[in-house]
């Protein structure tokens, strides 16, 4: 359930032009002569955020990737937002190189630190729940 | 992970100084940051449905300027050092390559930081674009502004908006035919000039995304599917919300009813009462929704197609399952075309059963719209369990139902002959021709069952050409044998190399264009270097 509602709350964020609309500069008409430059990399990223933007389309409560994992992972366990133990080592691996039959993410779609980001906050939120009677 | 000493394989001939200095110069062009060369960063540019080992077309690294400056850079040292690029936009090109290149050792030219949407045109219906912008960045811009244009998405979002176009890719809208709404363009050709087609070359156009058809050639065409440039900017247009739309699904009992299906279609199709795409769908196709093969078949081989029949009926579907949307910008004209069709089947396919859904401007859109961004698509990719890949086999046909029967038969033997579920799609993008998308859906670490992947495209690659159909569409391991196909005026080859006017036109070009060929060598054949 807890999954459930962020990833409700990741995928609104999108819908509202934060997410993966966040990455694309929008220059207006009037600007066409001199547009505006394009600085990507000052985007501000936190883990949720570079989540909606990149995982919640396969990583939400019934997405391709949810029901893939779903598959090959304990009961309960195939949301990754509900994921008990998720480690950064495995996120990073899984996102630059893939993984079953997820592709990769290039690092001008998530750029090392912002994929830190996410493993972090990833494995950050597994560890309450893990811990939790 | 970035800037590291590591190298990826160099492409034969090339002297590893010479690539070490184009490095350099990458590294000065665009900053360090975006020359990418470890082997954690080359990995992510690898083809994730490789069909077979995706080190046959692995890049030895990849290059991301941001802007058309810092590209000129980028192509000046690519030419000084003999290096090829690939050029990529948002390097999802799934199922083609991704973003991977065709001949090993090029750089992938990593265009996704030249995402601006650089205008959107609510009164003229058009967008110009840079090839960085994504369906989903697009889609939330559009939502953003309340735009009453609607944009006609390929099958998954994670692709670019120019990409999708530049490769013909296909939507789901009267607008569906992504190539033919691209209107006017700004290129780099490979000595760094920039040229903008149409009436972009009036200096202070205002018309630069209204007309396709000015004063001169029309070059928009030629940057498709191609390696003469690199396309920087694109205009394509936008629909203007309909009044209404209406979605159907026709099922056709028996196998056999395919010929009389398309020639039902197809006058539908060819007076617009069908406004957009439809697909039709095989038995296979159809058995994949919502499971996984195991369910259906372990045994060796294809699924037999008794198994198939009899897993359709039980879920009281026929051999034939057709699906398209069809559009209004007229109150109640949607109502008209829903009576012509219903009544167009009755009197020609009346075995056919039909149902319809529709909307109305101002109501709550539904999934079947196919109005919202998505990744759905991809559950196909474990048909046959994970890692799975899938690619496909997309002969171009004439909409007449004795010859997109004769093309059917083949495919779907030659298939099972493979060992592979004949997973066919046929979609009606124009009301001439079908484009056959038969897909084969592997497991990526079998490396039997990719290798009979690349036959079997090699095979239906020589037999449908005898019959004189050629392809849209192809991986980048087959572009040659796609090109391949192309042999009027073979004859006249006086190199004695026995290519078809077309592949020597195209390779003249190049030659005159890209003299170095240092832009994408091998997309869709031309300029090939492979061994």
């Amino acid at each position: 359930m807890k999954g459930r509602l962020i990833a409700t709350v990741v995928r609104a964020l999108c819908l509202t032009g934060i997410g993966f609309g966040a990455g694309a500069g929008v220059v207006a008409a009037q600007d066409r002569a001199a547009p505006a430059p394009v600085s990507a990399a000052a985007l501000p990223r936190t883990g949720e955020q570079i989540f909606a933007a990149k995982c919640v389309f396969c990583h939400d409560a019934t997405g391709w990737g949810t029901r893939s994992l779903a598959r090959r992972t304990p009961p309960g366990q195939s949301e990754l937002l509900n994921r008990q133990v998720l480690p950064p080592a495995l996120v990073i691996h899984a996102v630059r190189r893939g993984i079953g039959s997820m592709p990769q993410f290039t690092p001008t779609e998530i750029s090392d630190e912002e994929l830190a980001i996410l493993a972090a906050w990833l494995d950050a939120r597994g560890r309450p729940a893990a811990s939790a009677p | 992970m970035t800037g590291s000493a590591a190298t990826g394989p160099l492409l034969p001939g090339l002297d590893p100084a010479a690539f070490a200095a184009a490095l350099a110069d990458f590294r000065v062009a665009v900053g360090a940051q975006w020359v990418f060369t470890s082997e954690a960063d080359r990995a992510s540019y690898l083809d994730p449905f490789a069909i077979g080992d995706p080190q046959a077309h692995a890049a030895a690294a990849a290059v991301a300027p941001a802007t058309t400056d810092e590209l000129a850079l980028v192509l000046a040292a690519a030419n000084r050092h003999g290096v090829p690029v690939w050029p990529v936009s948002m390097g999802k090109n799934l199922a083609y390559g991704t973003a991977a290149p065709a001949l090993r050792g090029s750089v992938v030219l990593d265009l996704k930081r030249m995402n601006r949407i650089l205008e959107i045109n609510e009164e003229l219906g058009y967008a110009l674009v840079e090839p960085g912008v994504s369906y989903f960045d697009f889609k939330a811009e559009l939502d953003r502004r309340g735009s009453r244009l609607w944009m006609s998405g390929a099958a998954h979002s994670w692709g670019s908006v120019m990409g999708n176009a530049l490769e013909h890719g296909v939507g789901y809208t009267p607008y569906g035919i992504h190539a033919e709404t691209i209107c006017g363009m700004e290129v780099m050709l490979a000595d760094g000039s920039l040229v903008r087609t149409g009436l972009g070359a009036i200096a202070g156009s205002r018309e630069w995304q209204v007309f396709k058809w000015p004063f001169g050639p029309n070059w928009d065409g030629l940057f498709t599917q191609s390696n003469f440039a690199v396309v920087t900017k694109m205009g394509i247009w936008l629909m203007p919300e309909p009044e209404a739309m209406a979605g159907f699904t026709i099922s056709v009992p028996a196998k056999g009813d395919l010929a009389q299906l398309v020639d039902t279609l197809r006058p539908l199709r060819l007076d617009d009462t069908i406004n957009a795409t439809y697909t039709i769908a095989n038995a296979w196709r159809q058995s994949t929704a919502g499971m996984q093969r195991a369910e259906l078949w372990q045994g060796a081989g294809a699924i037999p197609e008794e198994v198939v029949a009899r897993h359709l009926a039980s879920r009281g579907r026929g051999w034939w399952n057709v699906i398209f949307n069809v559009f209004d910008h007229v109150p109640g004209g949607i109502d008209l075309r829903i009576a012509k069709i219903r009544q167009h089947f009755a009197a020609h396919m009346p075995q056919a059963t039909i149902t319809h859904t529709s909307w109305k401007k101002g109501e709550p859109q539904q999934p079947w719209m196919r109005q919202e961004v998505s990744l759905a698509p991809f559950a196909i990719v474990d048909w046959r369990g994970s890692p799975g890949g899938h690619s496909d086999f997309g002969p171009v046909v004439a909409a007449v139902g004795e010859r997109v029967t004769q093309v059917y038969d083949l495919i779907e033997r030659r298939f099972i002959e493979h060992g592979l579920d004949p997973w066919v799609g046929m979609f009606g993008m124009g009301g001439r021709a079908l484009i056959f998308v038969a897909d084969m859906l592997y497991k990526r670490d079998d490396p039997e069952m990719t290798a009979a992947c690349q036959r079997l495209f090699r095979t239906l690659c020589r037999e449908v050409a005898e019959m004189g159909v050629g392809l849209y569409r192809a991986h980048i391991t087959f572009m040659d044998d796609a090109a391949a196909m192309h042999t009027w005026g073979a004859a006249q080859d006086t190199s004695g190399g026995g290519a078809g006017a077309l592949p020597r036109l195209n390779d003249r070009v190049k030659a005159l264009l890209d003299p170095g060929h240092i832009l994408a060598p091998g997309k869709q054949g031309i300029g090939s270097r492979r061994p």
